[in-house]
């Protein structure tokens, strides 16, 4: 059976990594950049930047927004920052309610 | 494949104008966009309401099914007509109108290409890219697992279409060396280990994404851990030394006198690894009351509600 290791350098994307993975222009990256749609992790220009495999999750996420329901990439990036307190505010409920039993058990 | 009518899924009118149509979809994708939703069926909801905005906002293949739906809706009523006049009619009307309605959308969408196959995961629009599937997928790891370097098994099926557009399952097993320090939630690229590309083309991608399992003990929150501590009401009031586990093993926590329900101790770098540097494992005290009456203690409570003057209740008459 095929073994794989993952290395450090797996866990990050150049920005031609990122387009040619998630489908996208580097104008389109720089746009999304803008808006904080996706915000390098390290770098100072485009030719530096690095990208984490959750930000290449979260430029798929938001062109297919863009897509589907063809909205402005600010009304995208509001939309992408509130599922993101969404989910934060769920498994913030879910680990209290957790403790919670936890407690009352 | 079953009749579809498009205007109840978007919930309109046949009469209903384009702007109408677009509005309708727009409202029913929000809803059920399934990068928004939390809707259980959310991704089937979305791909028949995409089905029916393509077809309902282009004016010629509008046209096209408003017929198909015609005949479908004269088709019901003859046969409804032939029940209530003589019972034990067969279905032929509602088995011709779904054959012609099949024909009409794999004219519209292709047989192979439809988009909404119902097999397929999530890829909106998108057409087929030269390069192979990625595949996403959940991987449970236990918190001990997340400590230290681990090799794991993964395995997961590749769906693919033959020569006959038929599709064919392949099942794919690896062996992955999970680093020590992933988060909850962290996804892993594996390049290159997802479907296979059309001729020169790249393989598409494996992608992991890390999911903790619950545990009996601990709950997580970012890198600490939480543990609830059951303390008796008298160690809690003297103090005492309680042998508290971690994700590792076992350890010696003092538990100072006069200590309280709900209170937090930290137990510092006993939480979960990450890159720089690893949590802090709190215990959370519980006092917990002896359940069964114990006929030697009743008389020892007794003796300290009468001495003692606490009053848990002092700031109420505040």
């Amino acid at each position: 059976m095929l073994q794989i290791n993952i290395s450090e350098q797996d866990c990050w994307l150049s920005s031609d990594e990122l387009c040619e993975c998630s489908e996208i222009s580097s104008a389109l990256l720089l746009e999304l950049v803008e808006h904080s749609i996706v915000i390098p992790q390290e770098g100072e220009v485009i030719e530096q930047w690095q990208f984490s495999i959750d930000n290449l999750h979260q430029v798929k996420k938001a062109t297919r927004i863009q897509r589907d329901l063809a909205l402005e990439w600010s009304g995208i990036g509001l939309i992408l920052q509130l599922l993101d307190e969404r989910d934060q505010l769920e498994n913030e409920v879910h680990r209290l309610k957790q403790q919670l039993s936890r407690f009352k058990a | 494949m079953n009749f579809k009518d498009y205007y109840m899924v978007l919930g309109i009118d046949p009469q209903a104008n384009v702007k109408a149509v677009k509005a309708a979809y727009k409202k029913l994708a929000v809803k059920y966009h399934p990068d928004v939703s939390k809707h259980a069926d959310a991704e089937a909801k979305f791909k028949e309401i995409g089905e029916a905005y393509a077809i309902l906002s282009n004016a010629k293949k509008r046209a096209e099914y408003d017929e198909v739906r015609q005949h479908h809706l004269n088709r019901s009523q003859r046969h409804y007509a032939g029940q209530t006049g003589a019972s034990g009619g067969q279905d032929w009307g509602q088995q011709e109108s779904d054959q012609e309605f099949a024909d009409f959308f794999n004219s519209i969408f292709g047989a192979r290409h439809s988009g909404f196959d119902p097999n397929q995961q999530y890829q909106g629009r998108q057409t087929q890219p030269a390069k192979g599937q990625d595949v996403e997928i959940e991987f449970p790891m236990f918190l001990e697992e997340t400590l230290v370097d681990t090799l794991k098994p993964v395995s997961f099926t590749l769906q693919q279409r033959d020569a006959h557009g038929h599709i064919v399952e392949h099942p794919k097993s690896l062996k992955v060396n999970i680093p020590a320090g992933v988060s909850n939630g962290q996804r892993i690229r594996l390049k290159g280990q997802g479907g296979p590309g059309q001729t020169k083309a790249d393989n598409g991608d494996l992608y992991l994404t890390i999911r903790y399992a619950p545990h009996p003990l601990f709950d997580v929150d970012g890198r600490n851990l939480t543990i609830v501590v059951p303390v008796a009401p008298w160690e809690a009031v003297l103090g005492t030394k309680v042998t508290l586990p971690t994700l590792t093993g076992h350890i010696q926590l003092s538990i100072p006198a006069n200590s309280q329900s709900g209170q937090r101790l930290r137990i510092k770098g006993k939480g979960l690894l990450s890159k720089k540097e690893q949590g802090d494992l709190f215990a959370v005290l519980k006092i917990v009351v002896p359940t069964v009456p114990d006929a030697a203690s009743k008389p020892l409570w007794t003796e300290l509600a009468e001495k003692n003057t606490f009053d848990p209740r002092a700031s109420w008459s505040k």
